[in-house]
């Protein structure tokens, strides 16, 4: 079996772009990655992103992005698995690679959901609910959230505020990244005085939308890359979190941990952790479910500065969903891209001491989709 | 010969209202419009935005049906003035919510009667052997143009009635009927229009009091009964007063009107004002009391009902049901803003 | 954005009824319906109204709605656990002050779900109110 290798990578800055088309986030992002590669030959271009057709009419974005960037001509695909759509092209392209079907790789995450009016771009994100459902109750991803945070904060006897530890720690590490869209730090009380979208969660407690793009160039071989892929693949489980027998669970996320754990990773034993920290109780979900921390148990950990940048186990150290931002579609490139960076020392005011092995868990939804990817330091 | 009877006798044998949760005070509604200190009735039942005649209509068949403890229909006649659709039956939506596809299904307009000429149909199908049962339901979710007397009572509500063959216990049986229709203009709406017109205080003396007073003293010739015959009277209501104006008029005690009397704390609820008014006295009533019915609907008419109450009342009507009293006392009061709102009153 | 017409129209039962599936080899229901036991992998489903009573087991009001839905807001949502252990996800209407909470009982009523625009259809469906 081959290896797979992150031979170069390109993040654009997160946030709005007014003068930059999808087109023009997706080829920025290419010929970044490439120019850095000396733009060798791609077997496949893997493009991530879930609102383009809904909110831009725009599909056969594979031919699309590749033409604009130059590489008229190759193959290339979209792939759209909700929120979860960036780590599932990284694990797609993982497989293709270890199974020698091609040498190299290019995953592009891409998203553009700042020409549309707010209300627009969140019917858009609760796409990857089961779309009939929603539209026919109007509930959407705030209104899960709430929902679930509410069931933690009962089943744990946590208040809100101890699970607003999280974007506290994501907005830290944030507000050192470059390409975060949120470069300030905040406190729980900044977080409590913005609006409540949802009781009890806040509009900064929830996903902000965001433009951006990042793209990855995998290859087979190791020459030239400092970041080897170990582990990604993703699993599947029931869309909505109440038809899962525990509410609270991820039994997605688990399976696809359980297969990493199988393969030789151990995700609490990383030495950080990109999380899909939508909303901070996924946060805490995600961490207790990967076993980083007792059920219920997150919270209190985070308090102590276990999952800050000095910790332990750091998370979102370039500020996660939180505070990077959360280009949906693209998300889950910019978390693989950000762990190339840690374990190759390149995370400059971001970086974490000593990291060798990273995780990022990337969900479509609330869990619908688990993509688990581990990267290491070659 | 203008009575109304059947060949073989016709059976209630089942009723259901629903009253939406909010009211608004009429003070409320002076307060913004006129700076008098309310309409002639104390509060009126608002809908609300998720409601419309077909959500409260599906509410009421439900709670019908239930009492009935029957399945199927083979007819639902919806009387309504405020249809969701101007093209597309009431009827058929309340239909599929009760999972009914064969049956006879169409809306009925004529006011603030519509829903008993509804029963008088009904009757009649089920008299004549063509169907077994059949709903006849009464739904409003009336609009008054802003700032006129009517917005005082117009009001939201819905009942209905199964009416079948004697098999199974019926609470009550029709005896007669009467139905007495003229061409008067005493209020009114064009096509296309979103508020009534009316003509004040015309709507007294030559409309209202003249068809309910025709078509009951019809009804007491032909049956040779007197008030005095009646445990109960149930007048349409458009106001507190009128029922009561009307009820002395034509013979009637104070104790008789009662039960059925709604208006103050709920509205004008249309075509369902005068089935509500049943509905609360068959709350109260007990087996061998005899009651007069009379609607009255604007263009205009009256419908009159001698109906008479079994056994079945007290079997069929306690237990799980929903009394009409019950939704009557219990409600949310709103202001005129928000009622603005869930009435769509407010352009957008 | 609105599903099309008669992708409603396509499933009305379930938003009428809450019909939902019942499995024949483990007696497990689902809501919505399936066509593949979730449970056992049995395709041996009969389709099946679920029961109209429930409590609440969460609730949430939610201010920031989608386009869709904008002119309704805010709207409140409940995890309902019907009588036969299914969860729905639907609106909560009607209640009044401390009513709602936790543990609450619910009675499903059919209300106007949405409304497309003045000339378009209307959409009917299950919420809850409180069971009285």
């Amino acid at each position: 079996m081959s290896g797979a290798y992150v031979r170069s990578l390109r993040m654009l800055p997160v946030g709005d772009h007014w003068d930059m088309s999808l087109l023009d986030l997706s080829a920025d992002a290419v010929m970044g990655a490439m120019d850095e590669a000396g733009w060798p030959e791609v077997d496949l271009l893997i493009v991530s992103n879930m609102a383009a057709e809904r909110l831009l009419s725009q599909g056969q974005l594979g031919a699309l992005a590749a033409e604009r960037a130059g590489l008229r001509g190759i193959r290339a695909l979209r792939i759209e698995a909700g929120h979860a759509s960036g780590g599932v092209a990284v694990a797609t392209a993982y497989r293709m690679l270890r199974s020698g079907a091609f040498d190299r790789i290019l995953v592009l995450g891409v998203e553009k959901v700042r020409d549309s009016m707010s209300e627009d771009a969140l019917e858009a994100m609760s796409m990857s609910e089961d779309a009939e459902y929603v539209l026919m109750t109007g509930a959407n991803m705030y209104t899960l959230g709430a929902l679930l945070t509410k069931l933690y904060m009962e089943r744990y006897g946590s208040s809100y505020e101890d699970l607003l530890q999280f974007p506290v720690i994501a907005h830290e590490n944030g507000a050192k990244a470059q390409h975060a869209q949120f470069r300030r730090p905040v406190t729980i009380r900044h977080i409590m005085e913005s609006p409540i979208v949802s009781d009890p969660v806040r509009l900064m407690d929830s996903p902000p939308m965001g433009d951006g793009a990042a793209a990855l160039l995998l290859t087979t071989d190791p020459s030239g890359a400092d970041a080897e892929i170990a582990f990604s693949d993703y699993a599947t489980s029931s869309v909505d979190f109440y038809s899962r027998g525990d509410p609270l669970s991820l039994p997605a996320l688990a399976t696809i941990a359980a297969a990493a754990r199988s393969s030789g990773i151990d995700p609490s034993a990383a030495d950080f952790l990109e999380l899909h920290d939508s909303f901070a109780v996924m946060a805490a979900l995600e961490l207790e479910e990967l076993g980083a921390a007792p059920r219920g148990g997150a919270p209190a950990l985070a308090k102590n500065g276990v999952f800050s940048s000095g910790g332990k186990l750091p998370v979102s150290t370039f500020g996660g969903m939180k505070a990077r931002g959360f280009p949906v579609g693209a998300a889950g490139v910019y978390q693989v891209a950000e762990a190339a960076l840690q374990v190759s020392g390149n995370a400059g005011a971001n970086q974490i001491q000593g990291a060798g092995m990273g995780v990022a868990v990337n969900l479509g939804g609330f869990g619908g989709t688990a993509v688990l990817t581990a990267v290491r330091r070659r | 010969m203008c009575g109304l009877k059947t060949n073989r006798p016709v059976y209630i044998l089942g009723y259901g209202a629903y009253i939406p949760i909010r009211r608004i005070p009429t003070s409320e509604i002076a307060r913004v419009w006129t700076g008098d200190e309310g309409g002639p009735n104390k509060e009126k039942a608002v809908a609300y935005e998720d409601e419309d005649a077909a959500t409260m209509a599906i509410e009421s068949s439900r709670r019908a049906m239930r009492m009935a403890g029957i399945d199927s229909v083979g007819a639902i006649f919806v009387g309504t003035e405020s249809k969701p659709y101007a093209v597309k039956p009431t009827s058929t939506i309340v239909a599929e919510a009760l999972g009914q596809k064969y049956t006879l299904a169409a809306d009925l307009e004529f006011a603030c009667k519509a829903a008993t000429e509804g029963l008088h149909i009904v009757e009649g199908l089920v008299g004549s052997g063509m169907i077994d049962s059949g709903l006849a339901v009464a739904s409003d979710t009336a609009q008054g143009r802003p700032g006129d007397e009517l917005e005082y009572t117009a009001a939201s509500g819905s009942v209905a009635y199964v009416l079948g063959h004697g098999t199974a216990d019926p609470i009550a049986e029709i005896e007669y009927g009467v139905s007495y229709v003229t061409d008067t203009p005493d209020f009114w709406r064009r096509q296309g229009e979103p508020y009534p017109r009316h003509l004040g205080r015309f709507t007294g003396e030559p409309a209202y009091f003249h068809h309910i007073k025709s078509s009951v003293s019809r009804l007491m010739e032909d049956t040779g009964y007197h008030p005095r015959d009646f445990a109960y009277a149930i007048f349409h209501q458009p106001n507190p007063r009128f029922p009561v104006t009307a009820g002395l008029q034509l013979g009637f005690k104070m104790e008789q009107l009662e039960p059925g009397l709604l208006n103050d704390k709920i509205g004008n609820t249309y075509s369902a004002s005068a089935l509500m008014g049943l509905a609360a006295t068959f709350d109260v009533s007990r087996p061998g009391d005899r009651i007069l019915l009379a609607s009255f609907g604007s263009g205009a008419g009256s419908d009159a009902f001698v109906i008479n109450v079994l056994d079945g009342m007290l079997k069929r009507r306690d237990g799980a049901h929903v009394t009409v009293r019950s939704m009557v006392e219990r409600g949310i009061e709103i202001d005129y803003a928000s009622y603005a709102r869930y009435r769509g009153k407010v352009r957008q | 954005m609105a599903l099309p017409p008669i992708a409603y129209w396509r499933t009305k039962r379930t938003y009428y009824d809450m019909k939902g599936s019942i499995c024949r080899s483990c007696g497990a229901a689902f809501y919505p319906p399936v066509k593949v036991c979730p449970k056992c992998g049995s395709r041996e489903l009969d389709s099946a109204p679920m029961p109209q009573g429930g409590r609440i087991i969460g609730f949430t009001t939610t201010n920031e709605v989608g386009a869709s839905f904008r002119r309704y807001r805010p709207l409140t949502f409940g995890l309902v656990e019907l009588d036969n252990g299914v969860v729905v996800l639907g609106q909560l209407v009607d209640f009044t002050g401390d009513e709602l909470k936790v543990g609450a009982r619910v009675r499903a009523v059919i209300r106007k779900l949405r409304e497309d625009g003045t000339d378009g259809i209307i959409y009917y469906g299950f919420k809850f109110a409180p069971e009285r």
